[in-house]
């Protein structure tokens, strides 16, 4: 076989070939990565569309009733974690993660295996107390900082589930995540505003929850918003619209814990 | 699910570490408490059995400066402030019970100094 007139062909040529050959698909695959649909100049945090006296109830600590769970890990944390975790800024940035079976791991996932695997207890129940307020502390700590994506996260199993959940069509009223949270937002449905659907903020203080809630619970919500079917908390869907939130965010700030309506 | 509190960590009183002699100044308090109505159903669809705060003061000194009645209009996780202006240094502290005989407190001190 010849590769070309004045080459012999060598298995060096050919190795060199198939390198540039990758190289290029690589390259082409970049290019072509999808794109939150709204740009990042326009992202919003999901606070700059509740009133006025909500953002400033989120904005001072003493009056956040967040702060009160904030307070609760502190305390666990200083027990439990620092043994393995000298400082708890900057842990929240780096989830939802990507594991290696390609399934999605959440902040709540996280502090639970820790649970298990270090601290040698067991696992918390989804939204108990102790969890909700480790998970509220740890992510208090990173505020203001941005989560940090995995690589080519767009070429994960994990985000083209979630990107299908979030662009079909279900329920009775028809609707996609997309059509509200990437298309209407700072529009009203029935009195509420529409923001853009992000995740930052969470665990959050939901004044119609008159508590404190997981991304995961919020989640729920709006599948029952949209009358459909309601995936179990354990459903790794979620989990996949997690990490999906965090990729349309696109570096906007963590602020958690916020107050949402 | 039940909702335990971790003891002693379940509130927040908020006032100025340092102040002058009879400056006016806020106090705030903010505590968690579910506040339950008695109108709430469980997952299972049995009424949750009422639960509010039922009396709320706060002393400096052992004076008493504020009491409350709090009733179910009241949110949960309730945040209350007040003003008060005190001569010397000292410390607020904050009691209160709810329906269940369950009782928290928390205090906090203020340092006066010249004006």
């Amino acid at each position: 076989m010849r590769v070309c007139g004045l080459l012999h062909p060598s298995p060096v040529w050919v190795l060199l070939a198939a390198l540039l050959g990758c190289l290029a698909a690589n390259a082409s695959a970049q290019l072509a990565a999808p794109q939150p649909v709204i740009a990042k100049r326009d992202v919003r945090s999901g606070a700059t569309f509740t009133s006025a006296t909500i953002q400033a109830q989120q904005k001072d600590d003493d009056r956040n009733p967040g702060m009160l769970w904030v307070d609760q890990g502190r305390e666990i944390f200083a027990r439990d974690c620092v043994g393995c975790h000298a400082e708890p800024k900057g842990l929240a940035t780096q989830l939802p993660r990507l594991k290696t079976d390609g399934s999605v791991i959440t902040l709540e996932a996280q502090i639970n295996r820790c649970q298990v695997e270090r601290v040698k207890a067991v696992a918390y129940p989804i939204e108990s107390q102790p969890l909700l307020s480790l998970a509220t502390y740890v992510a208090f700590s990173s505020r203001g900082l941005a989560q940090q994506l995995p690589a080519n996260v767009t070429q994960s199993h994990a985000w083209q589930r979630a990107h299908n959940e979030f662009t079909r069509v279900q329920g009775k009223l028809d609707f996609n995540c997309r059509a509200c949270h990437d298309q209407l937002y700072g529009k009203r449905v029935r009195n509420v505003n529409i923001s853009q659907g992000y995740g930052v903020g969470y665990p959050a203080y939901r004044v119609e929850w008159q508590t404190l809630g997981s991304l995961n619970r919020r989640l729920r919500a709006c599948f029952f918003g949209m009358e459909t079917t309601v995936p179990a908390t354990s459903d790794p869907i979620l989990a996949d619209l997690e990490l999906y939130l965090a990729w349309r965010a696109q570096g906007l700030p963590l602020e958690a814990p916020a107050v949402r309506r | 699910m039940s909702i335990e509190p971790i003891p002693g960590r379940n509130a927040r009183l908020i006032v100025p570490p340092l102040v002058h002699a009879g400056e006016e100044f806020q106090v705030r308090l903010l505590i968690q408490h579910p506040m339950e109505t008695g109108f709430r159903r469980d997952v299972n669809g049995e009424l949750i059995e009422i639960n509010l705060l039922e009396s709320l003061s706060l002393d400096f000194e052992g004076q008493p400066v504020f009491t409350a009645l709090s009733m179910n209009a009241l949110t949960a996780n309730p945040y209350l402030a007040f003003v008060v202006a005190i001569k010397q240094s000292g410390s607020f502290n904050a009691r209160w019970r709810d329906q269940r005989g369950n009782v928290g407190s928390i205090s906090a001190s203020v340092r006066v100094v010249a004006s």
